[in-house]
């Protein structure tokens, strides 16, 4: 950066002036300044330029010598673990509360006792749990459990409405919101919500996903909650009072 | 007018995150029940079978902010029994508090539902286009907050001649009742308003 004499004068400090590519006041009014690039020049980097001029005289480390899509090393690892394996070449695998197990009857298209694939989105509302006692957040963004008009018609729910979900491992109270956004079978409820548990009743009334997921530890140990099958009804006992007026967790107060 | 300050909204950028709503109350120290600024979603549209999966047919559904428009024609202003809701010099409408009685007649007057009752003192209250920092120069809350940078403010014409006429989409009603100082990009799904197939897909809790 060129720094004159001027420069130092005027912001009032100690200094000798330098000459570079961009004057002080250029760059302060820009404030960026991108280094010009060109081919060749010395800030290019080839990374294993080495293997890829000559890739027999220069193998890699790998078993092969050669770049692996596939790592058996990484996948003999998990196996080991006992929970699932990968195939190294990519297959259809049947997901453990997919599609599929919304049936009763596969093959004659019957559907079973949790017919809905719910899918638990990241909501505005907080960064996963982060946030969730945030009054005016639980406003603008209630929870609500999305549900597309047809799947709502069927089971006589309108936006609103108190629903109740159920699924293999849990329940939760839902504000239903009913629109064309979300494809017919599926339904949505965003992930983190922090759990309210009604313990005489067993339901779950802030909607935690978790409550909804059973466990399915899969490769090295992770907890893959992201979907499961539900079924969905209306509520008839008390409606749902919305989150925003629910009292604020706060633990410690001060005194 | 000569002399109107108006918000632009750009409906194509806005994704419906709600920032400007949180952003003015906090500004603002609103409780959550106060929405100076809100934001519709508004769609429509439907499924049909087609052999054995289901097709969309026509969906779409975009979001809307909306706050006071700081009307040419304030209807608030005009059933005020104390007269208690006046327009500044800017165009800015605002509510003095002191003479206010809260009977919400400003609140049922309004088509855009923009003046609220505080439970708590009593007055109504609404967007005030914080003219606190306006009149530092500095901008609305809601628009500094906005992530997409669809929130602008400015002089009316000068936005008419910067983005054009455009004053109502759905779910915000026809502008010919109160001339609000809005002027909208529309959303490439933006209905007409008046015109509208969709409808509010908010809970009635959210808006």
């Amino acid at each position: 950066m060129t720094i004159t004499a001027e420069d130092i004068a005027a912001w009032g400090v100690e200094g000798e002036p330098q000459t570079g590519r961009i004057s002080l006041t250029e760059l302060m009014e820009k404030g960026v300044y991108q280094v010009p690039r060109s081919p060749g020049d010395k800030f290019t980097f080839i990374a294993g330029k080495a293997y890829r001029e000559d890739p027999v005289a220069n193998p890699l480390t790998t078993t092969s010598g050669k770049l692996e899509i596939h790592c058996q090393a990484l996948s003999d690892v998990i196996a080991m673990y006992g929970l699932t394996t990968t195939p190294p070449i990519p297959q259809y695998r049947r997901p453990v509360e997919g599609v599929e197990d919304t049936y009763a009857d596969w093959d004659n298209k019957i559907k079973g006792d949790y017919p809905l694939q719910v899918i638990n989105t990241h909501s505005f509302r907080r960064s996963h749990s982060v946030f969730d006692n945030v009054s005016q957040l639980r406003k603008a963004f209630p929870q609500e459990f999305e549900i597309n008009t047809l799947d709502a018609k069927e089971r006589g729910i309108q936006t609103g409405d108190t629903v109740l979900v159920k699924s293999r491992w849990g329940k939760v109270l839902r504000p239903a919101y009913v629109a064309e956004r979300v494809m017919p079978g599926v339904v949505i409820l965003g992930e983190g919500a922090w759990v309210e548990m009604d313990e005489a009743l067993g339901i779950d009334k802030a909607g935690a996903t978790n409550t909804l997921n059973g466990t399915h530890l899969t490769g090295q140990g992770e907890e893959p909650w992201s979907s499961c099958n539900v079924q969905v009804e209306k509520w008839t006992g008390a409606p749902l009072e919305p989150d925003y007026l629910w009292p604020q967790r706060i633990p410690i107060k001060e005194a | 007018m000569a002399n109107q300050k108006a918000f632009y909204f750009d409906s194509s950028a806005c994704t419906g995150c709600k920032v400007c709503q949180v952003a003015c109350q906090d500004k603002n120290d609103l409780p959550a029940g106060l929405l100076w600024r809100r934001v519709f979603t508004y769609g429509g549209g439907s499924w049909i079978k087609q052999g054995e999966t289901m097709a969309p047919n026509n969906l779409f559904a975009y979001s809307v902010s909306t706050a006071c428009q700081h009307c040419e024609n304030p209807v608030c202003a005009n059933v005020c029994p104390t007269a208690a809701i006046s327009k500044r010099a800017d165009g800015i409408v605002v509510i003095d508090a002191e003479k206010c009685i809260g009977c919400r007649y400003c609140q049922w007057a309004c088509p855009y539902g923009a003046p609220q009752l505080n439970e708590e003192a009593k007055v109504m209250t609404k967007c005030d286009f914080c003219y606190d920092l306006q009149d530092q120069g500095l901008n609305p809350a809601c628009v500094d907050a906005c992530v997409m940078r669809c929130l602008d403010f400015g002089d009316l014409e000068e936005l008419r001649q910067r983005y054009g006429n455009l004053d109502a989409i759905e779910p915000l009603p026809t502008g010919d009742i109160t001339k609000p100082a809005l002027v909208i990009t529309p959303h490439k799904h933006a209905q007409m308003s008046g015109q509208g197939t969709g409808r509010i897909l908010n809970l009635p809790e959210e808006v």
